[in-house]
């Protein structure tokens, strides 16, 4: 038994790796981007310069902009504005259907800005995959499930954990693939079960919905309500009222949230006299996200309800999901977080690699060639695809109808153009001719953050060459290695 | 300060690993003396989160940078020692060659 547990346990490491790897390799690091989110979407706003605004006079601009043109929606959804996101995140729903756009800190209209979904795509990309729902949200939980799998059979396939762990040996070979898959997932490997094992439970209740079906049969707004007791849902009167002012009540919630601020604000019903006015508390202070939220009565600005989350069992949830998104994480935090899910994502990448190299000795079949082939598309294709992105979002006219649509149909056909131009090309040929493209593509981004007045076209830019040498580096290495073959 | 603590501590972890000990001191250490480098580098370890402790708001949120910050330490000293084992492949090969210099 003891001498087949670990032949088995790499067997399983390899296949669950391969079978999900580049499934794992696009969500990774359109997670590690999205911990960045509200620094992309500005940096895809270049016309807005303000550094620092009033959360709570965007807000009532924003709800002013709202009352006057979207008041048919059923409701609205605002991410208030913060240092790291100087504008109003609003969702809401206007006769093309639903609608998320930032909208202006001063005047609370969308129409200075241009449209574009900015950092929302690659965090949404993150666990929907751009599919419709459940489906992209299944596929990433069995992702995440799958990773966690790797990672633990990773630990007992690894013989020297310990020995080996500050060894790399470059110029090697297969060798040299091995000590860095193995140095990647090594030095970082807590970060990789935590945010594996979050990714995992984040989406758990997808895999494993009997109890709350058991419990609650098809009733989900009871479910809702008592998940967050404070969330109060009424059906609309079909009465109007108009809804009060907003500033008391951002003032009155301000009181009741002390130094966390307020993070979100939900509109239900605007207009009618069953509006609703919800306000969740931003989590800068803990781990976990939404423990405090409020809800006032629209027309009057009453309080009809308070709830700060004490049950243990939804506490453990939010913790273990705060942990995930990372939404508390102070400035090193956060970038320690985009660091590691980079090695999370050279991880995979040198593990896809591997298993190609590995097979490439023994005589080579139409599975290994094309798997080979799919690699250079996918490890080497996706950063192009994800900085195309980035360029198409400058390169656009500001405004050109359904731009935000239009700006991530150019992503998927940019990667899907990579990806069959690598399945129809020599492995040893593709690589150096992709990662060529990815460098020139981050070196475009580093370009388009021109003038770099704003502190994120700065870190957007410094960020962008550093990846540009390294995929120069890649290809250099990739090329050398063809000719002396 | 916090940062080249950590970094400090793992060069040392490093040490009192078979193949870096001879990387970075030339040949290898016995075992005994690998704990004396060991020891001192846990104390440096928890020396950084103390310090990581003190200077954040949150303990959690401290344990959490910490863990990072190792994270991205071991990368640094894994570098460190493939630069300083790629500067030293030939005296190696001249080890293999004419014997041991010590």
């Amino acid at each position: 038994m003891k001498r087949h547990f670990r032949p088995a346990m790499t067997w399983l490491h390899d296949w669950s790796g391969i079978i999900t790897g580049w499934l794992l390799f696009a969500i990774v690091l359109s997670g590690t981007l999205s911990v960045f989110r509200p620094e992309i979407t500005l940096w895809m706003q270049p016309e807005l310069t303000r550094q620092t605004v009033d959360s709570n006079q965007a807000t009532e601009a924003a709800i002013a902009w709202l009352s006057a043109h979207a008041s048919d929606s059923p409701g609205w959804y605002l991410d208030t504005a913060a240092p790291r996101a100087p504008f109003t995140l609003a969702f809401w729903s206007d006769k093309n259907g639903y609608t998320q756009r930032p909208l202006d800190p001063v005047t609370g209209s969308p129409d200075a800005l241009r449209d574009t979904r900015g950092g929302e795509f690659f965090y949404r990309f993150h666990f929907e995959l751009q599919l419709p729902y459940p489906w992209g949200r299944l596929l990433a939980g069995i992702a995440a499930m799958a990773l966690l799998l790797t990672l633990i059979t990773g630990i007992v396939a690894h013989r020297r954990f310990f020995a080996d762990f500050f060894t790399f040996r470059p110029g090697k070979g297969q060798r040299s693939w091995l000590d860095a898959h193995n140095l990647l997932g090594v030095v970082a490997l807590p970060f990789h079960l935590m945010i594996a094992f979050t990714g995992a439970v984040t989406l758990a209740s997808l895999f494993f919905p009997w109890s709350a079906t058991a419990l609650y049969k098809n009733d989900l707004t009871r479910a809702a309500h008592d998940l967050n007791p404070a969330a109060i849902e009424r059906p609309r009167s079909g009465t109007a009222a108009p809804l009060t002012p907003i500033a008391p009540v951002l003032r009155t919630a301000q009181q009741h949230f002390g130094k966390t601020g307020i993070a979100q604000i939900a509109v239900v019903n605007p207009g009618d006299r069953a509006a609703v006015i919800t306000m969740t508390a931003g989590n800068e202070d803990s781990i976990g996200i939404t423990s405090h939220t409020i809800s006032f009565d629209g027309p009057t600005g009453a309080i009809l309800a308070e709830h700060i989350e004490r049950r243990p069992a939804i506490m453990t949830y939010n913790v273990l999901y705060g942990l995930h998104v990372a939404r508390f994480a102070p400035g090193v935090t956060r970038w320690l977080y985009f660091v590691s899910g980079l090695m999370l994502t050279a991880l995979i990448g040198t593990g896809l690699r591997l298993w190609t190299i590995s097979r490439a000795r023994r005589a080579s079949h139409f599975g290994t060639i094309l798997v080979a082939r799919l690699n250079a598309g996918f490890i080497a294709g996706t950063p192009v695809a994800f900085a195309s992105y980035f360029l198409v979002s400058r390169v656009l006219p500001a405004g050109l109808a359904d731009r935000a649509g239009l700006e991530i149909r150019c992503v998927f056909l940019i990667w899907g153009a990579l990806l069959v131009f690598a399945a129809l090309r020599p492995a040893r040929k593709a690589w150096p001719e992709i990662l060529t493209l990815a460098a020139a593509a981050c070196a475009a981004v580093a370009l388009f953050s021109a003038p770099w007045h704003r502190a994120v076209d700065a870190a957007g830019a410094i960020i962008a060459i550093l990846l540009a040498a390294s995929f120069t580096f890649a290809a250099r290495r990739s090329s050398l290695k063809n000719r002396i073959i | 300060m916090i940062f080249l603590t950590g970094l400090l501590a793992v060069v040392l972890l490093a040490l009192t690993t078979h193949r870096d000990a001879a990387t970075l001191t030339l040949r290898p250490l016995s075992s005994q003396h690998r704990l004396i480098p060991r020891g001192i580098a846990f104390l440096l370890l928890a020396l950084q989160l103390t310090l990581q402790i003190r200077n954040s708001d949150s303990t959690a949120f401290a344990l959490i940078e910490w863990t990072g910050l190792f994270s991205v330490e071991a990368l640094f000293a894994a570098v460190i020692c493939t630069v300083l084992r790629r500067w030293r492949e030939p005296l190696s090969y001249k080890q293999r060659k004419f014997g041991s210099l010590s």
